[in-house]
C-alpha cells in the first residue's frame, strides 16, 4: 500500500515537473534573429511547405486521386510558381494550424484563415487575399426572413470556421451547434437536428442546387471577416514577400478569377491597397 | 514558447460544465454498460444457440468498428430515418452499447475463471440455476473481472471525448470551442491533459477503494 | 463542386487504411519491446525497476493518446532545444510510448498470473534469472498475454486515428475527407466502418486461434 502511494506521489511530481519546464521555457525563448529568412530558404531549396485543409469544401479538399483541390490550393500553386518552388502540402484542421506554424512544420498556412485579433497575438497574418461571405440555409417550410431570424434558433456550423467565429461574435443569441466538418453541419440541417446552417455562399449555392427543399436569403452575403495567410512570428522578410504577392494577385484580378472558378459566385470585394 | 493562461480564465465555467457532462456520461454509461455487458456475456456463454450467436455477433460488431461511426449512425443515421435523438441521448445510448461489448468480454473471462465445481456445489445445495449464478458464481467472477472493469472505466472516460463529433457539449467540445475563441492551443491542450489525467487517477483511486471495501482486498 | 459517393472514393479510404496498418505495425513492434521491459520491471522485486516501471505505466495510461501525439510533434519543437521530429517519427514514437504502457501492464499481469510455485521450482533447479524467464515463466505467461495483447492491438488500430491531429490522413480522416467531397457522411462512414471491421475482425479471429492453441498446448 505504501509503495502504491509513493509511486502515485512520484507520478504527480513528474507531471508537475513537466508542466514547470513547459512554463519556464517562456523566459528562454527570445526571438531568434540570427536565423535565415524562410524566403531565402525556399528559394535555395526550391521547396515550400504549405498547410491547407483536406476537408473544407470549395476552399480545399483532397480529391479521390489524392490531389488538393479548391481555392486555397489554387492560390498556393500560384505562390509556389512565383517562387519557383515545389509544394509540399501539409494537411491541417482548425486545431493544429497555429501549432504547425509555431513548431515550424510549415512555411505558410493557406487554410481559410480568419485573422482575428486573438490569433494575431500568436502568429503573423498577411494582408487578406479573400473574405468570408456567409449565408444561412434553412428549410423552405421553416424560413427566416433576415439574419436576425437566427436569434434563438439552433444553428449548425463547422468548428472554428468563419461561420463559427462570426456568429459567436455578432449573433451570440443564436444557439450554435458546432460540428467537426462542413459536411456534418449540413447533415445536421438535413436530418432536422438544427433550424439553420451557416456557411460560405459558394458552398451553400452548390448545395442548394442538389437539395431543393432548402433555400437561402437573397441579396448580399454577410461579409464577416477577411481571409489571410498565416506565418510564424518574427520573419518580416517572408511576410513582406507574401504581402507583395497577395497585392499583385488582388490588383490583377487573378485572385477574383480563381475565386469565381471555384465557388461559381463573384469574389467578395476587398479593399484595394 | 509563450504560455498565457489568463485568456482562458473567462471560459472556466464552460470547462467545468464540459467536464461535468463528460463525468456524467462516463458514470452512467459504465453502470448501464456493465449490466448490459453481463447479459451479453451470459448470452455468449449460453447453451442456447441463437442466444450464443446473438452474443457473439454483438461483441464482434461493436468491438471491431470505431465508436465514432456508431455515434454517427445513431445521431445522424436515425435522424435521416426520421427518429430524432438528442446528442446527449445518442451519446448515452451509443457509448453504453459500445461499452457493453467490452465489459461482456471482461465478464466472459471472469466467468470462465470460476471453477466448474462451484456450479455443481450450487446445485448440490439445492439452488436453481439463477440462484447458483447469483449467489455462487457471480461474486468470484465479478471479483476477477474488477481490475479489468476499472481499466475499462478509464478508457471509457478518455474515449467519451468522441461524443464531441455529434456536438455533445462535453469536455473536448468545450476545449475546441475555447481554442477557437482564444487561439491558446497549447495552453488549453495542457489544461485538458491535466483534467483528463486528474479525473482518470481519481477514477482509479475510487475504484480501488471500492474494491478494498467490497472484496476486502 | 460536390460529387456523388461511388467506388472511386474507396481509393482514399484504402490508402488511409494502409497508413493505419503501417503505423500500427511499427508501433506494436517498438511498443511491444517497451512493454516487455516495463512489464518485467513492474513485476520484478527490484525496487528501482519496479517504481520506474510503475510510474511509466501510470503516467502514460492516464493521459489521452491525443495529448501524447500533440506534445511530441508540436510542443517539443516549441521548447527551442533543437528538437523537431518528422510526422512519421512523432506518430510512431507516440503510439509506441502509448502501446508500451498498456502492453507493459498486460505483461506484468501475465507474469503475476504464473503460480509462485513455478518461480520457486525454477530457482530450486538452479536456473539463472534469464533461464527461469526464458524456459519457465514466459511460456506460461504467454497465454495470459496474447489474448489481451491482440485485444489491445485491435484497440490501437482504432485509436491510431488520432494521428490526424498532426496532418496524417488515416482511415478515419479519409472518411472525413470523402464525406466533404460527397456531402454524404453516412455512406462515407459506413464504408469506413466496413474497412475497420475487416481489419479488426481478422485480428480478433487470429486472437481466438492463438488463445485456443496456447490453452491446448499448456
Amino acid at each position: 500500500m505504501f509503495r502504491k502511494k509513493k509511486s502515485a506521489l512520484l507520478t504527480l511530481m513528474m507531471s508537475l515537473a513537466l508542466l514547470v519546464t513547459a512554463c519556464s521555457s517562456e523566459t528562454s525563448s527570445s526571438p531568434t534573429q540570427n536565423t535565415q529568412s524562410r524566403l531565402d530558404k525556399i528559394i535555395a531549396s526550391k521547396k515550400i511547405r504549405i498547410a491547407t485543409y483536406a476537408d473544407s469544401p470549395g476552399w480545399s479538399v483532397l480529391n479521390a486521386s489524392g490531389e488538393y483541390e479548391g481555392f486555397d490550393p489554387d492560390i498556393a500553386r500560384k505562390l509556389a510558381e512565383s517562387l519557383g518552388a515545389e509544394i509540399e502540402f501539409v494537411t491541417t484542421d482548425g486545431v493544429n494550424r497555429i501549432p504547425l506554424l509555431e513548431s515550424d512544420k510549415v512555411d505558410v498556412a493557406i487554410s481559410v484563415f480568419t485573422p482575428t485579433n486573438e490569433r494575431a497575438k500568436s502568429i503573423n497574418f498577411t494582408i487578406p487575399y479573400s473574405a468570408a461571405g456567409l449565408v444561412p440555409m434553412y428549410p423552405k417550410n421553416k424560413p427566416i426572413s433576415s439574419w436576425d431570424g437566427v436569434k434563438g434558433k439552433k444553428v449548425s456550423v463547422s468548428k472554428g470556421s468563419t461561420g463559427d467565429i462570426a456568429l459567436s461574435k455578432y449573433y451570440p443569441e443564436a444557439q450554435l451547434v458546432r460540428f467537426d466538418s462542413t459536411a456534418d453541419a449540413f447533415l445536421a440541417l438535413k436530418t432536422g437536428k438544427v433550424d439553420v446552417f451557416v456557411e460560405e455562399d459558394g458552398i451553400i449555392l452548390d448545395l442548394l442546387k442538389k437539395n431543393q427543399e432548402f433555400e437561402s436569403l437573397p441579396g448580399q452575403p454577410f461579409q464577416s471577416s477577411y481571409i489571410a495567410m498565416g506565418v510564424k512570428k518574427g520573419d518580416q522578410e517572408w511576410l513582406n514577400y507574401l504581402n507583395h504577392f497577395i497585392r499583385n494577385l488582388n490588383y490583377s484580378g487573378e485572385g477574383a478569377e480563381l475565386y469565381k472558378n471555384r465557388f461559381g459566385v463573384d469574389a467578395p470585394k476587398l479593399l484595394t491597397y | 514558447m509563450n504560455l498565457v493562461f489568463h485568456d482562458i480564465i473567462p471560459y472556466i465555467p464552460l470547462l467545468v460544465s464540459g467536464l461535468g457532462t463528460s463525468l456524467m456520461i462516463t458514470v452512467i454509461c459504465m453502470l448501464a454498460g456493465t449490466v448490459l455487458g453481463l447479459f451479453v456475456a451470459l448470452a455468449k456463454s449460453s447453451k442456447i444457440t441463437p442466444l450464443r450467436y446473438f452474443g457473439n455477433t454483438y461483441i464482434e460488431i461493436f468491438r471491431n468498428t470505431p465508436l465514432i461511426v456508431q455515434l454517427y449512425l445513431l445521431y445522424f443515421g436515425m435522424g435521416q430515418l426520421g427518429l430524432d435523438i438528442s446528442p446527449l441521448w445518442s451519446a448515452l445510448i451509443g457509448i453504453t452499447i459500445n461499452n457493453a461489448a467490452y465489459t461482456a468480454e471482461i465478464f466472459r473471462a471472469g466467468l470462465s475463471s470460476v471453477p466448474k465445481g462451484l456450479y455443481e456445489a450450487g446445485s448440490a445445495l439445492g439452488m436453481n440455476a439463477a440462484q447458483t449464478f447469483r449467489h455462487v458464481i457471480l461474486p468470484p467472477a465479478f471479483r476477477t473481472a474488477f481490475p479489468a472493469l476499472t481499466n475499462q472505466l478509464v478508457l471509457l472516460f478518455l474515449f467519451s471525448s468522441v461524443a464531441s463529433i455529434i456536438s455533445l457539449e462535453e469536455l473536448t467540445y468545450q476545449v475546441m470551442n475555447i481554442e477557437t475563441q482564444t487561439s491558446r492551443t497549447l495552453e488549453i491542450t495542457l489544461i485538458a491533459t491535466v483534467l483528463y489525467y486528474g479525473c482518470s487517477s481519481i477514477f482509479v483511486y475510487l475504484s480501488n477503494a471500492l474494491a478494498r471495501k467490497v472484496f476486502k482486498w | 463542386m460536390t460529387q456523388d459517393f461511388g467506388w472511386i472514393h474507396l481509393v482514399p479510404l484504402l490508402n488511409g487504411a494502409w497508413l493505419t496498418i503501417q503505423l500500427c505495425f511499427f508501433s506494436l513492434l517498438i511498443g511491444g519491446a517497451i512493454g516487455i521491459i516495463v512489464g518485467l520491471g513492474a513485476a520484478s522485486k527490484n525496487k528501482l525497476a519496479n517504481v520506474l516501471s510503475s510510474i511509466y505505466i501510470r503516467l502514460v495510461r492516464g493521459v489521452p493518446l491525443l495529448m501524447i501525439i500533440f506534445l511530441i510533434y508540436f510542443a517539443l519543437p516549441m521548447l527551442h532545444i533543437g528538437i523537431n521530429f518528422s510526422k512519421g517519427f512523432s506518430a510512431v514514437t507516440a503510439l509506441s510510448i502509448y502501446a508500451g504502457a498498456y502492453l507493459g501492464e498486460i505483461v506484468r499481469g501475465g507474469i503475476q498470473s504464473v503460480p509462485k510455485g513455478q518461480f520457486e521450482a525454477a530457482d530450486a533447479l538452479g536456473m539463472t534469472t534469464i533461464q527461469k524467464f526464458r524456459h519457465v515463466i514466459i511460456p506460461q505467461a504467454m497465454k495470459f498475454i496474447i489474448p489481451p495483447g491482440i485485444g489491445f492491438f485491435i484497440a490501437l488500430i482504432k485509436d491510431s486515428s488520432l494521428v490526424s491531429i498532426i496532418g496524417y490522413i488515416d482511415l478515419t480522416k479519409a472518411g472525413k475527407v470523402v464525406s466533404s467531397l460527397t456531402f454524404n457522411p453516412i455512406a462515407s462512414f459506413l464504408a469506413v466502418a466496413a474497412v475497420y471491421f475487416v481489419l479488426c475482425f481478422g485480428l480478433s479471429k487470429a486472437s481466438y486461434y492463438y488463445e485456443k492453441r496456447f490453452l491446448r498446448s499448456t
